[in-house]
């Protein structure tokens, strides 16, 4: 991914700020945090509002979404180059968004696939299985997961 | 002279029992710092339940 991002700084070393700046200037997060599962962190994503709280869920129609989304992914790159044993898994607020992360997912496979290995769960019957992650695969992910290729 | 003699004193300890009472239960929070708990919440849900690749 060659897009434009925004500059970021780092709040210690599992938590990313920067400011979006379209139709207004909305400060996004991406933080890391470890699951109970070692060696594997859950990536959250959302706007830091201006009360202190923060929102995952927003739809910011900040007309800016994939200069954010690039953001993000040089965010992720930047983690993982500090920390390649360091397998992440991450999922949208909604299966709309993270349908669309799956999309973006597609889009830019040739790209990742270089650096990571690309896994998804599925769900099957109560439980979830990892599978291999296919570009425009029909199978429904709940969750994906990249790990640096070592 | 005097003697002293040893007693065998047995203390008896009772065996606990595995009622709810006795049990601690530990759990692992990692929720604590992150700013997304719920998420980092239905993670851990979904990981609980997942059969995951050898890496």
């Amino acid at each position: 991914m060659t897009r434009a991002t925004y500059s970021y700084k780092n709040q210690g070393t599992e938590r990313y700020i920067f400011t979006s700046i379209g139709k207004k200037a909305i400060h996004k997060f991406v933080d890391f945090s470890p699951t109970q599962t070692p060696n594997l962190y859950n990536v959250g994503f959302g706007d830091l509002l201006q009360d202190g709280s923060i929102d995952d869920t927003a739809n910011s129609n900040n007309g800016d979404m994939i200069k954010v989304l690039a953001t993000v992914a040089q965010i992720i790159k930047d983690f993982t180059t500090q920390f390649p044993e360091i397998k992440l898994i991450f999922f949208g607020s909604t299966p709309e968004r993270t349908n669309l992360y799956g999309r973006i997912l597609t889009t830019y496979y040739m790209d990742f696939s270089k650096e990571f290995v690309i896994t998804a769960l599925i769900k099957t019957g109560p439980r979830f299985q990892e599978i291999f992650f296919a570009p425009n695969s029909p199978n429904i992910y709940c969750a994906f997961f990249i790990k640096r290729i070592l | 002279m005097s003697t002293t003699r040893k007693k065998n004193i047995r203390i008896r300890r009772k065996k606990p029992s595995l009622d709810a009472s006795n049990v601690v239960v530990v759990t692992h929070t990692t929720e604590k710092d992150t700013l997304v708990p719920e998420k980092l919440k239905k993670a851990n849900e979904m990981l609980s339940k997942s059969k995951m690749m050898n890496s």
